[in-house]
């Protein structure tokens, strides 16, 4: 604010932006798959499990996190159906115990 | 000046009111039971989210809990309910206290989706255990308490009580560890790191004892409500039992150690009339009623008392 920036406004338009791909995201997925009123739910946690591969705020790290998290599903599916349920999550946590920000992680911004 | 602090006195005329209520009202003691269990896991998380951490797994320590009953029960044929109890907490804090050593060098998303990701593994191992009952899970043999049937049909006020003084005791030990400085860190950690540093102390240790203190109430929650259901089923780790876990803390507000019990009541009564009178759009009741608890009181429900207070004085 101090530096004449409208938050508000700003935190409106990201949230408009990211709403607005999701959209699109759904738009792209649904010739693939059967559209149910709970699909959203699924995707949820998807996302955030993309996200936090790929390191927060990083485009390249976004795009390699979904990379990484659909080939080892469908690799899960194929080759080892005993632990595709959690494949995913297993990715995740080992991504998370070595690289704790992510893999493209930014610097980081420290509050003092 | 020091606010006078009732909170003592709210627990204690809320224990005899709740086992009064019980007494009159025998067809609503599954509910209220349950609603004590869940109390137990939110008030763990409340501890956590005080300091500034979501975790979206603690269906992993309410999950570990329920298996533990279960599996005393149906192998080892052990049935009394204050073992099976013990049980619960002790493998919830044994577990968290393991896992605290990696969880306390996370913080925000990352810490949320590694609690998330570890209750999920947990979610995939039991489904694929055909010895535990892979998705169906288990049926938890009614306890005993010193021989004498607890729980069930008939003796379901017993295990009702029992609930409500263990979530009177761990509301009291909770309040009175707020108000410790360990307890007074929480919300100096979520404000500012690494001023707590500057200041001696180890915000990583800080972390640990809090993660393991609600691992232990998650599992002696999952426990009760094993108890209570008589069944078991991998759901209990899933992410939805962790995010309604969440759902209820929003709703209740940190506020104080009395919120979480509140909000789990007003969340199980919110869904069952939901489920009872529209079946079919039950999400829809559940989710505009916190669309409408956010919008209105964003501190959560326990932020109506405080308002009412303010008023009262002025």
């Amino acid at each position: 604010m101090a530096m004449g920036i409208n938050v508000s406004r700003f935190y409106l338009v990201t949230f408009t932006i990211g709403t607005m791909l999701a959209a699109v995201g759904g738009a792209l997925t649904a010739p693939t798959v059967s559209v149910v009123p709970g699909m959203g739910v699924q995707v949820i946690v998807l996302a955030f499990a993309v996200v936090v591969v790929g390191g927060l705020g990083s485009l390249p790290g976004a795009a390699l996190g979904a990379l990484i998290v659909g080939l080892v599903r469908s690799a899960a599916v194929h080759y080892l159906p005993q632990v595709e349920l959690f494949s995913i999550y297993g990715v995740m946590a080992l991504v998370l115990i070595f690289r704790p920000k992510g893999l493209f992680a930014g610097p980081e911004v420290r509050k003092i | 000046m020091k606010r006078a602090d009732h909170t003592l006195l709210v627990l204690v005329a809320a224990l005899l009111a709740l086992l009064v209520i019980g007494l009159l009202l025998p067809k609503w003691l599954f509910l209220f039971t349950l609603s004590l269990g869940k109390g137990l896991v939110v008030l763990g998380l409340m501890l956590l989210l005080r300091t500034g951490l979501v975790s979206f797994g603690q269906g992993l320590f309410y999950c570990l809990g329920a298996y533990a009953v279960g599996s005393l029960g149906q192998f080892f044929g052990i049935k009394d309910v204050l073992l099976m109890l013990l049980t619960g907490v002790v493998i919830g804090s044994v577990i968290a206290f393991l896992l605290g050593f990696l969880m306390a060098k996370y913080r925000d998303i990352f810490f949320a989706m590694l609690s998330l990701a570890f209750s999920m593994i947990l979610y995939g191992l039991l489904v694929r255990t055909a010895a535990l009952g892979s998705t169906d899970g288990f049926n938890v043999a009614p306890p005993t308490l010193f021989r004498r049937p607890i729980g069930g049909e008939q003796h379901q006020f017993a295990l009702f009580a029992l609930a409500c003084v263990l979530a009177f005791v761990a509301a009291l030990v909770m309040h009175a560890y707020f108000e410790t400085p360990l307890g007074r860190l929480s919300p100096a950690i979520r404000d500012n790191e690494i001023r707590v540093e500057y200041m001696g102390a180890s915000v990583r240790q800080a972390i640990h004892v809090k993660y393991v203190i609600a691992g232990a109430l998650a599992g002696l929650g999952g426990a009760l409500t094993a108890m209570t259901v008589g069944h078991i089923d991998p759901d209990l780790a899933y992410w939805t039992t962790s995010g309604e876990f969440i759902f209820v803390a929003i709703l209740s507000g940190t506020g104080s150690v009395i919120a979480p019990f509140l909000g789990a009541f007003v969340f199980e009564i919110i869904r069952t009339y939901a489920y009872q009178y529209s079946p079919n759009t039950w999400q829809l009741v559940v989710g505009s009623a916190l669309l409408i608890v956010i919008v209105f009181l964003p501190a959560g429900l326990w932020s109506v008392f405080g308002h009412l207070r303010r008023r009262g004085s002025s």
